[in-house]
């Protein structure tokens, strides 16, 4: 994991997983240094991983007062119980869907919970964040936010797109992938994370893309994208094409055979 | 933005080429209520360095400015700040500054950790993006000297603006005698 400051009050937490022939999917994390901290989503779930370790190279976890849970996919809550334990003063905002969606591996403490509706506002102390659902997302409990100090919005899963390397896939600037390239793959992960963009009505999907971008935010942070700034007229046009964009449809098993026949030893 | 010229340096409205600032820097102009009068032009990496940016794009060392990334410690806690200098002074690192940020002793941040907590490249550290909380003391000769290019976060570019705007960035405060004539 790479540590980024990516504005004067967010510190980005870079990492990625590696997904066989799509390419480098970026997974940040956020810590927004508010007068309450708030970390936004705990990374990877994968064994090798340590969020609070790693999270502790930019704040004492101990003074962690929010963990804004985008939602409870498990790319997004590696760290979640460890940060809970070390941050004993922390609240986990998220929705009841999402609460009931990790209570399917694991209950969390109700009174460490934080229920917030999109459209509904957290006080941190010295600014307010106010829950915005994105235009793509791929889980209901999906509710990201508008800081609205700073004026930049933690869009969640929405305009993500694997990178073609992990260098990358962990920078603090997605202009790093080249403007082409990141289209494409921001269309990629559209069709792949929020395949019912294709099928849903254009002007309420149109609608729901200018409610963010009227807003103008300062910045777009994505869990999936390294850190836009100045780049939003770019990212909504792109997501807005993904209604229309290709359909994604996984390798078969004949593909996965094939690449399995790749790993066996030469014959004698 | 009102004409801002500097030496032969083509200058840009910094605001319209976020590709040349690094990513605090982008956010935080945005944020910047002169942002509208705030420019930014490419120059060659390799030349970022005071001297041989000066002498290349024959901007005089009088509206140079540097950003120092100066750091102390007061009772345990370490505590950074940002000084802001003309390039024909230097910073009075153990007098004016140490004073000023009631540390008991004061140094030069190491270029690893004024990189990682700035987010900027070296050598091209700015005032504008600084983490928040930074103490930014500029020196009043700064405040005075009318257009002065200054690092925009990356090597590849530098920003131009009147020294008079940095005044009003947030924790920004005009310091008479910070720096020493050289």
């Amino acid at each position: 994991m790479r540590t980024h400051p990516i504005t004067p009050d967010v510190t980005l937490l870079s990492d990625c997983a590696e997904i066989p022939g799509i390419g480098f999917l970026p997974v940040n994390s956020f810590v927004l240094h508010a007068a309450e901290p708030v970390v936004v989503d705990t990374g990877l779930s994968t064994p090798d991983k340590d969020f609070v370790a790693d999270l502790a190279t930019v704040i004492d976890p101990a003074d962690v007062r929010w963990i804004w849970l985008t939602h409870p996919d498990r790319d997004h809550t590696g760290g979640l119980f460890a940060l809970l334990e070390a941050a004993p003063h922390a609240r986990v905002v998220t929705t009841f869907v999402g609460v009931g969606i990790l209570g399917c591996e694991r209950q969390l403490p109700l009174d460490r919970v934080y229920l917030l509706n999109p459209g509904q506002s957290l006080d941190v102390g010295d600014r307010v964040l106010t829950g915005l659902r994105p235009p793509l997302y791929d889980n209901p409990a999906t509710v990201g936010f508008l800081d609205r100090g700073s004026g930049s919005y933690f869009s969640s899963d929405c305009f993500g797109g694997p990178m073609s390397t992990g260098e990358i896939a962990t920078a603090p600037d997605v202009r790093a992938a080249g403007d082409g390239d990141r289209q494409a793959a921001q269309l990629m992960w559209a069709a792949i994370d929020s395949p019912w963009v294709h099928s849903v009505d254009r002007e309420r999907y149109f609608a729901s893309i200018e409610s963010i971008s009227s807003l103008d935010p300062s910045a777009l942070l994505s869990t999936h994208l390294p850190p836009a700034i100045g780049m939003n007229d770019a990212l909504f046009t792109t997501i807005a094409q993904a209604a229309d964009g290709p359909e994604f449809v996984g390798p078969d098993q004949r593909a996965l055979e094939a690449m399995l026949a790749t790993f066996e030893p030469p014959q004698p | 933005m009102g004409q801002l010229t500097m030496g032969t340096l083509a200058v840009e409205l910094a605001i319209d080429r976020t590709d040349l600032l690094a990513p605090p820097v982008a956010h935080a102009l945005r944020r910047l209520a002169g942002a509208d009068r705030v420019g930014v032009a490419p120059i060659d990496p390799e030349l970022a360095d005071t001297a041989a940016f000066c002498a290349a794009y024959r901007v005089p060392p009088e509206a140079s400015a540097n950003c120092v990334v100066v750091a102390g410690k007061r009772s345990g806690e370490q505590r950074w700040a940002a000084t802001v200098i003309l390039a024909t002074t230097r910073a009075d690192v153990n007098g004016a500054i140490r004073r000023r940020l009631d540390v008991r002793r004061l140094s030069f941040a190491p270029m690893a950790d004024a990189v990682s907590r700035t987010g900027m490249e070296y050598g091209g550290i700015t005032p504008i993006g600084l983490p928040a909380g930074w103490p930014i003391l500029i020196d009043a000769r700064v405040a005075a000297a009318g257009p002065v290019a200054i690092g925009s976060g990356i090597r590849g570019s530098k920003i131009v603006l009147d020294g008079a705007l940095l005044a009003e960035l947030p924790g920004a405060e005009v310091v008479e005698e910070l720096a020493i004539l050289v």
